[in-house]
This record gives C-alpha cells, sequence and structure tokens, in this order.
C-alpha cells in the first residue's frame, strides 16, 4: 500500500510541477533560523537545509539568500558545510527596513520564505543609518587608547621622580 | 626604537581590539534563541513547510502543497496533528507529495508547538 501511493506521489510530482520536473525534480529548503531581531549591518548566519522532494539531502548545489528591501536586491551565496545537503549563508541587511527573504535551491527553483523588519543595531536606536559601523570595537579602541594614554604618562612620571 | 609606554600603549590597543574581535566573531549560525522567534514558526521554517505551503503569518508562498491559509480553517489541533503525522492516512486515497516522516522529524513538543503556531495564525 505505501509502495503504491510513493508511485502516486512521483507521478503527482512530475503532474503537477512539469517547470522542476523536466529540470529533474524539486527541492524544499529549511532554515535553522529566522532572521527576526537581526540587526542592520549585523550577519544573520543561517544553514539552509536542501532536501531533493522534501526527502533526500541535496549535495553539490549552489543555493543563495536573495534579499529584497529598501536598497533593492542582494544575493548571498551559501557555502557547503561537512553535513550533506546543508549548506551556510552570511546574511547581513544592509539597513534598517523591511525585507523579504527568498532562497534560490539551486537546483529547481526560488522559494519565498518570508518577510522581516530590520531595526537599528542596539544602542544606536536613534541614530541614522550607519551601514554597519562597529561601534562596539570602536568604544573598546577609545578605551584602550585612554588606558595606555594613561599608562604613558604614569611610566613617564615615575622615571621623572626617579631621575630627581 | 618604539619607547616603552608607546610599546604597551599599542600592546594594550592591540589586546583589546583583538577581543573584541573574538567576542564579535560570527562564522556560527545565528541561534534561534537569540531571535525569540515562535517557536512554532521556526519549526515551520526549520522544517521547510513553507517551500510547499503558502502561510500569509509566516510570508510564505510555496504551492506545491495546499495553500493553509485556506486548508487551516477545516482543520482542529487533533486532526492537524495528524494530517502532519500521516499526511495520506490508510484507508484515504489521498494524493500528496509531503513526505511521511514528520513524526520522526520532529519531538512531540515541536510538533505541538507547529500546530499552536499553525492554529493560532
Amino acid at each position: 500500500m505505501r509502495a503504491a501511493k510513493a508511485v502516486v506521489a512521483a507521478l503527482l510530482a512530475t503532474l503537477l510541477a512539469p517547470a522542476v520536473a523536466s529540470a529533474g525534480g524539486w527541492a524544499t529548503v529549511g532554515l535553522s533560523s529566522l532572521p527576526d531581531g537581526t540587526a542592520a549591518g549585523k550577519p544573520w548566519v543561517v544553514d539552509l537545509t536542501v532536501l531533493q522532494h522534501g526527502r533526500t539531502p541535496l549535495a553539490g548545489v549552489e543555493p543563495a539568500v536573495i534579499l529584497r528591501g529598501p536598497q533593492g536586491g542582494q544575493r548571498f551565496a551559501a557555502r557547503p558545510t561537512d553535513r550533506p545537503g546543508v549548506y551556510r549563508a552570511r546574511v547581513v541587511f544592509p539597513a534598517r527596513g523591511t525585507y523579504r527573504y527568498t532562497v534560490d535551491d539551486g537546483f529547481s527553483r526560488t522559494h519565498a520564505l518570508g518577510s522581516v523588519r530590520i531595526g537599528a543595531p542596539a544602542g544606536a536606536a536613534a541614530a541614522p543609518q550607519d551601514g554597519g559601523v562597529p561601534w562596539a570595537t570602536l568604544a573598546l579602541a577609545a578605551l584602550a587608547a585612554v588606558g595606555a594614554g594613561l599608562a604613558a604618562r604614569a611610566t613617564a612620571r615615575r622615571r621623572t621622580l626617579a631621575r630627581a | 626604537m618604539i619607547a616603552r609606554p608607546a610599546l604597551a600603549a599599542g600592546l594594550a590597543a592591540a589586546a583589546v581590539l583583538g577581543a573584541a574581535a573574538l567576542l564579535g566573531g560570527d562564522d556560527e549560525p545565528s541561534r534561534p534563541a537569540a531571535a525569540r522567534p515562535d517557536p512554532g514558526r521556526l519549526v515551520f521554517a526549520r522544517e521547510a513547510c513553507g517551500s510547499c505551503h503558502t502561510l500569509a503569518a509566516a510570508g510564505t508562498r510555496g504551492e506545491l502543497g495546499p495553500d493553509l491559509d485556506q486548508a487551516l480553517a477545516h482543520h482542529d489541533r487533533a486532526s492537524l496533528k495528524a494530517k502532519i503525522l500521516d499526511p495520506t492516512p490508510a484507508g484515504r486515497e489521498e494524493m500528496t507529495l509531503m513526505p511521511e516522516d514528520y513524526g520522526r522529524r520532529m519531538t512531540a513538543r515541536e510538533l505541538d508547538a507547529l500546530v499552536t503556531y499553525l492554529l493560532r495564525r
């Protein structure tokens, strides 16, 4: 009975999706995470699981995440991981705004998988769009510079006292 | 020759910047918990439901399977769970492309979360 159903399903696949059938089949794409909460300029690192006919891990394809947002479209290629059928993409939303994200499975078609509203980086809510300036790193660098300056001043003072 | 204070300052700055770079490493996949999406929506995305099904709440537009915005109106919790776990129950000759192994792919808790999300949409 199950075998008969499998045959019917295979026939149905061919009938329902002639375009993809002519390309060798169809695939599904699962996401390891959603971009909700990702800030502008910060990466959303997501694993794409590409399964042929929703079942079999599909190796050797070149999937990509495609964003469509306020600044037009952008494509982020995914790279294979050590797990068959699993590809990793590093997606960066360039600015605040609402984006639609789709995935080209690299095999049969593009999958519309959702939309997300991207906000400003944490701690920069009132700042203008910054294109991803690493504020935290800059702040740490500034602190380091201040600390270094104080250390240098203390050393110089010790030397002066030693000479005296 | 570099003066000692200047060398110390340079080393300190380099150490701090290096630590910042390490803490900011982003080659690992984003953790689902960090973004706190609805757990059922996350299962929906992970199990690739949107590749085949349209669901306005999720923003998906799959066309291989039934439009969930229409189909879910005919389900309650029990019937939806049953449909996910066994898309072609014995005795009913429905034609479907849906894999029949979601009971193995998901934990009971994940299935519960998915059903809750779908019925609450």
